[in-house]
């Protein structure tokens, strides 16, 4: 445990011959920048992307640390991230998540816990979703309405029995896998590991569901009503707009869990990387 | 001598409605009925606005299953062409029995939009298209004369004007241009791309077939079709039968009223 900050902002990049994760937390770091008066931001990456890292890359993050790849399958770097972060106070996020405007006011709320997993998600009216098409297993089992896009974790016992719990659950996968009711995922996904997490250690530590504005517009097909082939950027009008993310005429002013990774564009950098004042 | 009530200013207020004349509709003669009713029950007075355009459009007549002629351009004229500082607008064929629209003048707004319907006999869409917004219903709505009202209206001008762009940017899938989606667009954009949920208040009560008859008892309205009988409350209803709205049957019930 080595802090170096009191708060910031925590990624994680692990490139796949599909994604450049390093490119959309690159992003990510800008937009922060841009956006945030707290705007520290820290990137766990393993070998084989550390090797990726350029000179602008480092200019847009405070903190680059590597860590030993994952074999846990391809979301088990996320529970050494308690570990991991160089800030006492961290919001974890996933790489394709982009702000329009700050939240740090979000962050006096999320002092209400040790640690705070987002609930639920909203489609691109800004409204809670209702689908359940992708919470099926959370249903099935009972368990809280997580999301691991965005999360809030404070350096205490409560934070690392949480990660602690939860490398267990991924550890054990296949053991745990059994006993899930219509469980199919052969391997552990974040958001399944911790909503089992949050259960063992009690929801009430480690969610906020009063605060219903601690989640994320979630851009999957289900969520936002369109069929499961298509792309939204296919389906909707998206603009950009000074900063401001707009899919069907609908400015989005909560964080935009965008999802198809090709959605940032070179007319995004640039903005934000202008903003940030990021060579 | 005291001056003061000289000094203050007595906002006019007042009901308008927009009637043309088709080869198939007396819109002239629905609207003063309509009017003569809304009048009567609101207690204000009324105007009966020309088209500012002769054009024609079309809609789907219910009552003989076919599209016949509509003049429904230049909705936004009405903030010229009102003269009246607070306005309430309706269509020829919308008929109010109730007194909850007097109530609105209480609240703040610039423009005042109703935003949600039901019908008798459907379930209607509430958005543009499958892949677009939910629109409002530009029957009935109300403004005031400020600079945000008139910034609306310039808005629409500027939306039925460049109506083919409009329609993609918005994933309409009507081809034929309906100012409920031009209102809705206006409202988006005036409202910062936002959804906007300042609204006349409740459902709007559409009649969507063919009438027989309509009769008032006591706090209801039975409506008559060809197969059966609606009872409803006593509100305010669009009516779209336009060969009801043009028989005795309607020219009774109106004076009844």
């Amino acid at each position: 445990m080595n802090h170096k900050e009191q708060q910031g902002f925590l990624t994680i990049a692990a490139n796949t011959p599909e994604v450049d994760y390093l490119e959309l937390a690159y992003l990510q770091a800008l937009n922060i920048k841009a956006t945030q008066q707290i705007k520290s931001f820290a990137v766990i990456v393993d070998p084989a992307t550390n090797q990726q890292i350029q000179e602008h890359h480092k200019q847009a993050f405070d903190y680059i640390i590597e860590t030993p790849a994952s074999i846990t399958g391809p979301y088990g770097l996320e529970v050494q991230a308690f570990w991991l972060t160089p800030f006492k106070e961290t919001v974890k996020l996933e790489s394709d998540l982009l702000f329009t405007r700050s939240i740090d006011h979000w962050w006096t709320a999320f002092r209400l816990r040790d640690i705070v997993l987002s609930t639920g998600c909203q489609n691109y009216l800004q409204q809670p979703s209702a689908s359940r098409r992708y919470r099926k297993l959370f249903d099935d089992n009972n368990l809280p309405d997580v999301y691991n896009g965005l999360m809030y974790f404070r350096y205490s016992k409560t934070s690392a029995d949480f990660f602690r719990k939860a490398a267990e659950i991924f550890n054990n996968w296949n053991t745990v896998q059994s006993t899930l009711l219509n469980c199919r995922d052969d391997h552990p996904t974040t958001d399944v590991v911790y909503a089992l997490t949050a259960e063992i250690i009690g929801r009430e530590f480690c969610t906020i569901p009063s605060m219903d504005f601690i989640n994320f517009v979630h851009m999957k097909p289900a969520i936002n009503g369109y069929p499961e082939s298509a792309r939204f950027q296919d389906m909707y009008v998206t603009e950009f707009d000074r900063g401001m993310i707009r899919i069907n005429n609908v400015n989005q002013y909560h964080p935009v869990h965008y999802h198809e990774k090709d959605f940032p564009t070179k007319e995004m950098y640039d903005y934000f990387r202008s903003m940030a004042g990021v060579c | 001598m005291n001056t003061k009530n000289l000094e203050k200013s007595v906002k006019s207020r007042g009901i308008v409605a927009f009637a043309a004349n088709t080869e198939t509709t007396d819109y002239v003669s629905i609207a003063k009925q309509t009017l003569t009713v809304a009048s009567k029950i609101l207690k204000l007075p009324y105007t009966i606005l020309e088209p500012t355009t002769s054009d024609f459009n079309q809609r789907y007549d219910i009552d003989t299953g076919k599209f016949v002629q509509w003049n429904n351009f230049n909705r936004y004229s009405v903030y010229e062409l009102s003269p009246y500082d607070e306005t309430l607008v309706i269509d020829a064929d919308y008929l109010i029995l109730d007194k909850n629209l007097n109530s609105i003048f209480e609240t703040p707004w610039d423009y005042l939009l109703q935003r949600n319907s039901h019908a008798l006999t459907q379930e209607w869409p509430n958005t543009m298209g499958p892949n677009s917004l939910p629109f409002v219903w530009a029957t009935v709505f109300a403004f005031r004369k400020t600079h945000r009202a008139k910034l609306f209206f310039d808005l629409v001008k500027r939306i039925q004007n460049n109506y083919g762009y409009y329609h993609s940017l918005f994933n309409i899938r009507e081809r034929n241009y309906r100012n409920d989606y031009a209102f809705a667009m206006a409202d988006y954009i005036l409202n910062g791309y936002c959804i906007n949920t300042q609204s006349i208040p409740g459902s709007m009560l559409t009649i969507d077939q063919k009438i027989k008859a309509i009769t008032v008892n006591g706090a209801k309205v039975i409506i008559k079709d060809e197969d059966k009988s609606y009872v409803v409350p006593k509100t305010n209803m669009h009516i779209m039968s336009k060969a009801y709205l043009q028989s005795d049957d309607f020219k009774n019930f109106v004076d009844i009223i």
